[in-house]
């Protein structure tokens, strides 16, 4: 019992050291994400970048704009220079100025252009890997006032459909029947996969569910005068849905965006025949990468961050072909670089793309391995002359575990003796 | 020889069990309260639709009340053993020792899980009465690593109280803190330790050894 007890005291040592030392390492040398800020601008049809690394001078980041084929760094401009290159987006601060142009590209714009065809949509891993409920709130599209209203109705698709009124938590069987009818009808196979939507009553108009069933066939639900209105949207069989985001822009151009198992993004278009347009150049997984597509008037400027690796891709806003390019690698910090040197790996419970807690062990690292000799060289040193088959256990914990295993090994010396 | 250690331990926690149990239902009554009041402010639909999109659970004030539990639990059975130097004499009770410890764990185990049970089953089934069965799963899948967390903090205390070196106390001590700030990492999200569950319940398994390696040291004169 006692070598049990002392082996697994060991053991939890080590793991708790595994986790606490690199998360005390990290929290003493922290550092700020210095991204640069990116975006297409429709004067010069080039990525302006607004780059924080290498401040010029004190508070002033270093801006200039990227050549679209070559994606080499071209002309610096000022900061009042790179606001008149996006007018889109600091319409406010050239409209204070009075420099707000009247026309871009030759197309006349006013405040209110911009404002309505402008916006942005974000996504982040945590949106996605985290305990989700498959009860979704149902919004009447059609509210018989002009404001909408919160949910009376949640709806649920675990073998079948079933909605529920909230208010008395029981079964709704006049809606339950008209759903179960229109998803028989429609073909809809269960359980549903993924349903994605926006439930706010500060919207202008309501998109409901775009919804992936059991077959991997997409569908678009809402509910208008208390029934149901359900579109199958086709796909090429080519095309298989992964994740789902439902849009309700002001510009009405879009019923949402899809990704496939490839990774490939789509625009689901805002016509009768629920048109796709892939959008090119455009690597998306939502599980691992974040995005943030940032729509005006003349480009969709399009984020996606994975890992260390930025990529931006300026699309036309009418055919959604590749205007320009570019990629941005984050370089690694010394405190990274230097923390691989000491610990051979890290324990962690928590992860910023995802709302889980479990144990993950990751950042292996070879260069720690001369640390770990060392240190059992020393647990070798510290232990001679005792039980040779309890040393070399302890030995081999160090040399694998390095600085997470002498740390308790030494402490437990006077314990275990 | 069993119903009177089963009977001497709960003499020793008897006093602390109904404390802790009276406060476990009174957070639980404090709870439902609470989300009446809700109910009755904003509306049924504003907690259901909190819930789903928000992530709210509406029994977040017992985070740390099942914890609390299990540490003075675990107290107020094993600090008279030493404060008291019973614990020789009970380890001259003929009775197997390693029975004996099992024993003893064994009752303050099931305290706490009867007052777990008491308090963790009048919250869900007053949340039954009121939100859907899944939510109603979610809401205990959000509070099970709490009462978890208040097996291992009891687990703990008996292991330290139990060791006769403040060294060992200490590092014991200290080992016991970091694992249970992992069980408090995301106190606020939703069934955020589903993946951990077993391997907790596994966890607590083992860490019933620690207790046993105290008596083991204990016996063998390691004592300050």
């Amino acid at each position: 019992m006692k070598k049990t007890y002392y082996i697994l005291f060991l053991l939890l040592s080590t793991a708790v050291l595994s986790w606490v030392l690199p998360w005390l390492y990290s929290l003493c040398f922290s550092e700020r994400d210095r991204e640069p800020f990116v975006s297409y601008s429709p004067i010069n049809d080039c990525f302006i970048v607004t780059d924080f690394t290498n401040d010029s001078k004190a508070g002033e980041p270093d801006i200039f704009e990227v050549d679209p084929v070559t994606q080499t760094p071209g002309r610096h401009y000022t900061m009042d220079e790179r606001d008149s290159l996006l007018p889109e987006i600091f319409v406010g601060q050239l409209s204070s100025k009075g420099q707000m142009p009247d026309s871009i590209k030759g197309i006349e714009v006013t405040m209110r252009d911009i404002r309505m065809n402008s916006w942005i949509f974000s996504s982040s891993p945590k949106d996605l890997n985290r305990s989700v409920p498959t009860v979704y709130p149902l919004m009447e599209s059609m509210p018989a006032r002009f404001k909408f209203e919160d949910p009376e109705v949640v709806l649920t698709m675990p073998g079948h459909v079933e909605i529920i009124n909230i208010e008395s938590n029981s079964l709704d069987e006049t809606k339950t029947g008209r759903f179960a009818k229109m998803f028989a009808d429609k073909g809809f196979s269960f359980p549903a996969k993924e349903a994605n939507g926006n439930i706010t009553t500060r919207k202008s108009y309501d998109n409901g569910y775009l919804i992936i069933d059991g077959d991997n066939k997409l569908y678009h639900l809402k509910m208008q005068a208390n029934r149901p209105s359900m579109a199958r949207i086709p796909l090429n069989d080519t095309i298989v849905p992964r994740h789902v985001f439902v849009m309700e822009n002001a510009d009405r151009l879009l019923y949402g965006l899809f990704t496939d198992e490839n990774d490939n993004l789509y625009a689901i278009n805002h016509d009768e025949t629920y048109s796709i347009t892939k959008l090119n150049g455009v690597k998306f997984n939502p599980e691992k990468d974040r995005i943030m597509i940032m729509k005006n008037l003349f480009s969709w400027c399009v984020k996606v961050k994975s890992g260390n690796e930025t990529k931006w891709v300026a699309l036309d806003p009418d055919d959604y072909s590749v205007l320009a390019v570019y990629d941005f690698s984050n370089p690694t910090s010394l405190s990274k670089e230097s923390r691989k040197w000491i610990f051979p790996f890290t324990i962690s419970f928590t992860d910023v793309d995802d709302k889980y807690v479990y144990p993950r062990v990751g950042d292996w690292s070879w260069k720690a391995v001369w640390l770990n000799i060392v240190l059992t060289l020393i647990v070798l040193f510290a232990a001679r002359g005792r039980n040779i088959r309890c040393t070399i256990g302890k030995a081999a914990l160090t040399l694998v575990c390095g600085l997470f295993a002498f740390i308790p090994v030494m402490l437990m010396k006077r314990v275990a003796n | 020889m069993y119903s009177s250690i089963i009977f001497k331990e709960w003499l020793k926690t008897r006093r602390v069990f109904f404390i802790a149990l009276a406060v476990a239902l009174l957070v639980a009554v404090y709870v439902i309260l609470r989300t009446n009041s809700l109910i009755n402010e904003h509306g049924i639909v504003s907690l259901w639709l909190s819930m789903l999109l928000k992530d709210v659970s509406y029994v977040d004030t017992l985070t740390y009340i099942p914890l609390a539990v299990g540490l003075a639990l675990g107290i107020a059975q094993m600090v008279p053993e030493v404060a008291q130097k019973r614990l020789k004499l009970t380890l001259h009770l003929p009775f197997p020792q390693l029975r004996l410890v099992a024993m003893m764990l064994a009752t303050g185990l099931l305290e706490l899980l009867v007052i777990y049970l008491l308090q963790a089953g009048v919250i869900l089934i007053y949340d039954a009465t009121i939100f859907h069965s899944e939510l109603v799963g979610r809401v205990f899948l959000t509070m099970l690593p709490w009462y978890l967390a208040g097996f291992i903090g009891y687990l703990f205390v008996t292991s330290v109280c139990l060791e006769g070196t403040w060294y060992m106390r200490i590092l014991l001590g200290l080992v016991g803190v970091a694992v249970l700030l992992v069980m408090f990492l995301q106190p606020t999200t939703m069934a955020a330790y589903n993946y951990m569950i077993v391997t907790i319940v596994v966890f607590i398994a083992l860490i019933t050894i620690f207790s046993f390696g105290s008596i083991a040291r204990f016996k063998e004169g390691h004592q300050d």
